[in-house]
């Protein structure tokens, strides 16, 4: 555990002392300000109200910016370290390597996370400077954004299992970008399949805001989430453990 | 009393036909190991293995008694500089150090600023290493295999792309570290560097490892361990 401990200590170094990273966070405060004020002064845009502001931030990042940003750290975490020789600085240390993947994997959520809770406050800023969130919505947009973790769990591992086929970082990120595009495909042209996919979970968060929480569905979606993150997981390992470099 | 680095049997082969057959050889504490061939002999191959880069097809290596199939601890041992080092060039000297002492608890701020001084690095310790020469790059991949405080250390070709001063530089710090007892594997194929710095020699090639001898018998031998190389792989001086 101590070593895991360590691993995302300096996994999480290593990202965020990256320049684009940070830039990162900053470009994504300035879209939350941005369609904020947009919104606030143009009486609301097409799906982007005020009163609604940090849900509809939410709904952005949690179907478009998220995956792209987790498909970025993972090809730099994993890729990138592995065509530059860095990967050496980890894999001779007294870590093993599955304790390597996990707290890559880790240090990848943190920065989700940190991204959450940066658009989380900006959005409910926002929201109540300009009259429009109510504060008694603070604990559903809050709870919202907390289940929001769980869906890009198994992304973030299906990203790692093609990191370890991949070449290059450029070949990682756009086998990823497109993977995930034809699984989001498959599921608006097979709506059957949808609901088996992972990728329709991204707005989850909804079942928690209902007047009426339908636990069954909860459950199985968590059931459903991390059968595809322990898959995906596995292969990964698979992958991992068997690199030569 | 166990020798630091025992590997045995070693064979690995890649798919292009290359590769290493059974390499075996043993470290004593306090030897400065040289391991010389041409290039593409099979050094970095065996290196790699022995550091947990990459993985054998039959062998083993028994660090300190420790098998480095069985656990990952064995690595704590070691200390390692395979092929050009593995600097994040993004961060400073210092956070390169501090990622890799976080890994043994014991190591602490004094120990990064002892190896930053010895290496001749504390003056730039907090400058980005992207703004590196490759000799100051080449100390940090030393300060960096050294700063576990390992029972043996792998340099693989540590004076590679190196001016004469930055060749000098790194030959003294490898021997004053053997003087306080660290163990050192060092490849190269250059047999002057390996003459001036090690007091054993194995002579390797087309993955083969032809001898193992003392420094003091290849030169009673032969005079250079040039010419001792050229005698163990069957070629004279005239024909290179």
């Amino acid at each position: 555990m101590n070593e895991i401990r360590i691993g995302i200590i300096n996994e999480n170094t290593k990202l965020f002392k990256r320049s684009k990273y940070k830039i990162l966070l900053i470009c994504i405060g300035i879209l939350c300000i941005a369609l904020g004020l947009i919104s606030n002064f143009t009486g609301g845009l097409i799906n982007v109200s005020l009163s609604n502001l940090p849900l509809n931030i939410l709904s952005i990042l949690t179907n478009i910016l998220i995956p792209l940003i987790v498909f970025m750290a993972v090809a730099d975490l994993f890729v990138a370290e592995q065509e530059n020789g860095t990967i050496k600085a980890v894999i001779t240390r007294p870590i093993s390597r599955n304790e390597i993947l996990i707290s890559k994997m880790v240090s990848i959520l943190i920065y989700v996370i940190s991204i959450l809770i940066i658009t989380f406050i900006i959005g409910l800023v926002m929201g109540i400077f300009f009259g429009r969130t109510q504060v008694i919505n603070i604990p559903e947009i809050f709870i919202a954004y907390v289940v929001s973790i769980l869906p890009i769990i198994p992304t973030i591992f299906l990203s790692i299992l093609i990191s370890q086929l991949s070449k290059s970082s450029s070949s990682s990120v756009m086998l990823s970008v497109l993977i995930y595009i034809i699984i989001m495909l498959s599921g608006i042209i097979f709506p059957s399949i949808s609901s088996m996919l992972f990728i329709s979970y991204t707005n989850w968060y909804k079942l928690f805001i209902g007047a009426q929480m339908p636990i069954k569905s909860i459950l199985i979606i968590v059931g459903l989430l991390m059968g595809y993150s322990l898959i995906f997981f596995s292969g990964a390992y698979a992958l991992f453990e068997k690199k030569e470099y | 009393m166990a020798p630091v680095l025992e590997v045995n049997e070693l064979t690995k082969t890649y798919k292009n036909g290359r590769g290493i057959m059974d390499i075996s050889f043993e470290i004593e504490k306090g030897d400065i190991f040289g391991l010389l061939g041409p290039n593409g002999s099979g050094k970095t191959t065996t290196m790699k293995i022995i550091t947990g880069l990459s993985y054998a097809d039959k062998g083993s290596v028994q660090i300190l008694g420790s098998s480095l199939e069985e656990s990952s601890k064995a690595l704590k041992e070691i200390g390692c500089l395979i092929e050009a080092p593995a600097i994040y060039d993004y961060l400073t000297a210092r956070e390169n150090l501090k990622i890799a002492a976080n890994y043994y608890a014991e190591i602490k701020t004094p120990r990064i600023d002892d190896m930053l001084t010895q290496t001749g690095l504390i003056k730039y310790a907090n400058e980005k290493v992207k703004n590196f020469s490759l000799g100051m790059k080449q100390r940090l991949g030393l300060a960096l295999a050294l700063v576990s405080k390992p029972k043996l250390v792998i340099l693989d070709e540590p004076t590679n792309g190196l001016d004469i001063e930055g060749t000098v530089d790194i030959r003294e710090i490898i021997m004053k570290q053997a003087k306080l007892g660290i163990t050192f594997l060092v490849s190269s194929h250059i047999s002057h560097e390996i003459e001036l710095m090690c007091n054993k020699v194995g002579i390797i090639k087309e993955g083969k490892l032809l001898n193992v001898t003392s420094m003091k018998n290849a030169l009673d031998e032969c005079e250079t361990l040039e010419k001792y190389f050229l005698k163990h792989v069957g070629r004279k001086k005239e024909e290179v």
